[in-house]
């Protein structure tokens, strides 16, 4: 069974503006999907459709087998957790752990199954000893993670990302990235959405590329270090792509997109006897 | 940090005085209350000594507090320079042939002595009640949430706006904003726009947040339904958002 089954899904804004075009996807249970595209591409509104904060004016959007409506926003909601950009839209009360039990109690579980998931999802985040603080004597990467703890309490079986390595420092960004690894592990399905190339490449096992609304292309990463979508999809390739792609020799071979890639193509062209002895013993 | 400015509970008192959160709050609100409507001197002393007991027996920071009456200034100087002056009566003195009366006088020490034993008694409340335990209170004793709500969300994103307010400053000092400049009157146009594009980005910022808390139930059942599911296993009457049973409970 798919996560998310979204077929041939239009949205338009008031002022006539096609966020969405005819848009088609399939997000596998348990997978790390990295959405791709330029501004103004449809992420974020794909991202409140997946949430049911929009729903769909045409097509059809699935969510673990339950068709996206009026009738089962609310329990699509508790299915998919949506972690906006900014921290402060998201983390609005007064203290960290009124905070993370906000979702739980409009589910309206008993106080100590609340207290139990605020626990682990506080936990599972790292900030379990920041319960009793105001969300301003945090950091931006310490809300980052409340937000995410708020999800995680609701325990969904997906959970949405929208940019979420942004503004984060690059040691903020590492955590997060292994955060998310770690959810997935757990049996999370996880999408974020990004510009972060880098981050997409080596991390996730699924890309959408969109573009004006529309599906570019859906497939593995190695998508990101082919030129050609990458220039479709007004981005640009992973910096160690970049680095392969202007040096000679590996100009007709197929671009690593991670350091393991990188430094397995180098050993091929530096030891070519010693790599074709590891593909033999392979073999 | 900005927002520690609007951190309401810092100054921690050492004990309670009252265990339960809403009985204080009462309490001391009646306390307010009576402070506020009585004008015999020998009552209003006797009240004063009665706050400035508790504030003892709490043990609150005096520091704390006496630092927060400088946020009476505003409201209460104006009022006690100008009442000796405005009020008719027993003239005892007079500045530059404007003349002071004493009714004027014994009013304007009377409003100053209600301002100080007000001030104190929030002092207390602040003191020996966490923010969010007095939210809570508030909502027990009958307020409406609604209204509770909003103090809640104003605290919360008083901090943000300050430093929305303060990045924006910076970049228009980036390019070229001078305190200096503020005399002419091009700057009070900039600030007016500052204001205008401040007032946009919280609308902007608002319909951002309320998708956050759709993203989260918040909608999904009605509040009276949440209240019903809330005391169903819990008998907290509170539901939204300081609804959650703090730590310190």
């Amino acid at each position: 069974m798919n996560a998310i089954r979204i077929e041939n899904l239009s949205y338009q804004y008031p002022d006539k503006t096609k966020a969405i075009d005819r848009l088609s996807i399939e997000i596998p249970i348990g997978s790390k999907v990295a959405l791709l595209g330029p501004n103004g591409a449809g992420k974020s509104t794909l991202m409140h459709h997946l949430n049911g904060i929009k729903l769909p004016q045409q097509g059809t959007i699935e969510i673990m087998g339950l068709p996206l409506n009026n009738k089962t926003v609310k329990q699509i909601r508790q299915k998919v957790g949506l972690v906006f950009q900014d921290p402060d839209d998201q983390v609005f009360s007064a203290t960290v752990w009124e905070d993370v039990q906000f979702g739980p109690r409009y589910l309206g579980l008993s106080e100590e199954e609340i207290e139990e998931r605020c626990n682990m999802a506080l936990g599972s985040v790292g900030m379990l000893e920041y319960r009793s603080k105001p969300p301003y004597h945090l950091s931006y990467g310490q809300k980052k993670r409340v937000a995410i703890a708020g999800i995680l309490a609701m325990k969904p079986d997906i959970v949405v990302l929208d940019e979420p390595m942004s503004y984060l420092d690059p040691s903020g960004q590492d955590e997060l990235a292994y955060l998310l690894k770690s959810l997935n592990y757990f049996g999370k399905t996880i999408i974020v959405s990004t510009h972060d190339v880098d981050f997409a490449a080596a991390w996730a096992d699924q890309v959408i590329l969109l573009r004006d609304g529309k599906l570019l292309v859906t497939g593995e990463p190695d998508l990101l270090v082919d030129p050609q979508w990458i220039q479709e999809a007004k981005l640009h390739l992973p910096r160690i792509a970049r680095l392969f792609y202007m040096l000679p020799p590996f100009k007709d071979k197929k671009l690593p997109k991670n350091e393991l890639e990188a430094s397995r193509l180098l050993y091929e062209i530096l030891e070519p006897e010693a790599e074709e002895d590891r593909l033999e013993k392979k073999g | 940090m900005v927002g520690q400015f609007f951190d309401v509970s810092e100054g921690k008192a050492k004990r309670k005085i009252i265990e339960s959160d809403p009985k204080r709050v009462i309490g001391l609100l009646i306390l307010l209350a009576l402070s506020a409507s009585f004008n015999h001197p020998i009552i209003l002393a006797g009240l004063g000594l009665v706050v400035l007991s508790l504030c003892l027996w709490a043990g609150i920071s005096w520091r704390y507090a006496c630092l927060r009456l400088l946020l009476l200034i505003p409201f209460g100087l104006g009022a006690i320079v100008l009442l000796p002056f405005a009020i008719d009566g027993t003239v005892i003195s007079s500045i530059l042939g404007f003349s002071i009366s004493l009714e004027g006088v014994l009013l304007a020490t009377r409003l100053i002595v209600k301002l100080v034993i007000c001030h104190f008694l929030i002092c207390l409340m602040l003191s020996t009640t966490p923010f969010t335990a007095l939210l809570r209170a508030l909502i027990r004793i009958g307020i409406p949430s609604v209204i509770v709500e909003i103090m809640l969300f104003t605290l919360r994103y008083l901090a943000v706006l300050f430093e929305e307010i303060e990045r924006m400053i910076l970049a228009q000092q980036s390019r070229g904003l001078t305190i200096a400049s503020f005399a002419s009157w091009s700057s009070y146009k900039r600030c007016g726009e500052l204001l205008g594009v401040l007032l946009i980005r919280s609308y902007e910022r608002s319909g951002r947040i309320y998708q956050a808390m759709l993203a989260r139930g918040y909608g999904s059942i009605t509040m009276q339904e949440g209240e019903v599911a809330h005391e169903r296993h819990s008998n907290r009457k509170s539901f939204l958002p300081v609804s959650g049973q703090n730590e310190s409970d």
